[in-house]
């Protein structure tokens, strides 16, 4: 199918909607498992500093994939 | 040429909870527009060694990425002088680089083993984080623009995932030692394993405050190498003035167990 033929929404394409989707629904989901890990640290024995190393590597996690989206979205732009 | 401030506040050590660590930031960026010299002096300093490693290192990525891992584990051994101009804030007294110069030469063997072993720490991950990558690349990792094209803008969700979580796991145990033993071991003369079970200690009882700092540290140390490592001239200090008064607030309870020698009576 030619590209002009392709179907957009709001002047996005499928492709572009996923994509979002992909990294916005990925992100959302990282935030949940922060609520849940918050639960099962608060609820667990696995002790304070437990809770700290589930909260850094989990936030870290969080922040790489965040910049390696920020990164990769920038050197499309160039 | 020590001096006496005109204006100074004494900040009273607080309960830790999530807004500590903006709290944290906020005295550091105080005490940086006190006494700015020594701590932009230091952020410059560190900035021109950082061009100079990009520069000597550009086409080697795991030379670069061991010089800039090391350097950021090393970092609270490089702000020591900085803890002191912030204690010295702290008592209105402002000092030149010439005092802190003098804390570098007294050569002190608990800041010197303390290094070392954040050295160490340094190269582990070095090495460890070469075999994931090596192990899991499509392709060889060589040069920076390697691990850009292969690692970072790799379109699924894998390996450079796997790296920043691998990271994390080993960052845990080092931030853990050093938040606050760095400062404890400029501020008394415990040893250094006392200064370490001590930053063990306040980071298990404040988990959740203690990993938003680190992350905070980790955002802003990114966003200064973004800017080409222009913003750690400014952010560096900030982070180490911040790290003092994260320790002021974290001992705050321990003060009893170990005690500090008594600041000097301010005019």
């Amino acid at each position: 199918m030619p590209d002009a033929m392709q179907a957009t929404l709001f002047g996005y394409t499928e492709g572009q909607i996923a994509q979002f989707g992909l990294t916005f629904g990925v992100g959302a989901f990282i935030l949940y498992m922060l609520f849940i890990v918050l639960n099962l640290a608060l609820e667990s024995k696995a002790g304070k500093f437990g809770t700290f190393i589930l909260f850094l590597v989990l936030s870290f996690g969080m922040l790489g994939f965040m910049a390696k989206n920020i990164i990769q979205w920038v050197l499309d732009l160039g | 040429m020590n001096h006496h401030a005109d204006t100074f506040v004494n900040p009273e050590p607080l309960p830790i909870n999530l807004v500590s660590p903006l709290r944290w930031l906020a005295l550091g960026w105080a005490d940086l527009r006190r006494n700015p010299v020594p701590g932009l002096l230091h952020g410059l300093a560190l900035s021109v060694f950082g061009w100079l490693l990009l520069w000597a290192a550009r086409d080697q990525f795991w030379l670069l990425a061991g010089a800039f891992s090391g350097f950021l584990i090393v970092a609270p051994v490089l702000a020591t002088g900085l803890y002191h101009v912030s204690r010295s804030c702290g008592v209105g007294r402002c000092v030149g680089m010439r005092e802190v110069l003098q804390l570098w030469a007294s050569g002190d063997g608990r800041m010197v083993r303390f290094g070392l072993l954040l050295a160490l720490a340094g190269t582990g991950w070095v090495i460890t984080s070469a075999a994931l990558v090596t192990l899991l690349s499509p392709e060889p990792i060589h040069r920076p623009i390697d691990f850009l094209r292969h690692v970072v803008l790799a379109r699924e969700l894998g390996l450079f995932e796997y790296w920043v979580l691998l990271g994390a796991v080993l960052a845990a145990p080092v931030f853990a030692s050093s938040v606050v033993a760095m400062p404890m071991l400029v501020d008394t003369s415990v040893p250094v394993n006392m200064a370490v079970a001590a930053s063990w200690s306040a980071v298990a009882e404040n988990p959740l405050p203690m990993a938003l700092w680190a992350l905070l540290i980790a955002v802003l140390v990114g966003l200064g190498m973004i800017t080409g490592l222009l913003g750690l001239i400014v952010l560096l200090p900030l982070l180490a003035h911040a790290s003092w008064h994260a320790y002021c607030d974290l001992t705050r309870r321990k003060t009893t167990d170990h005690p500090v020698p008594a600041p000097p009576a301010h005019a």
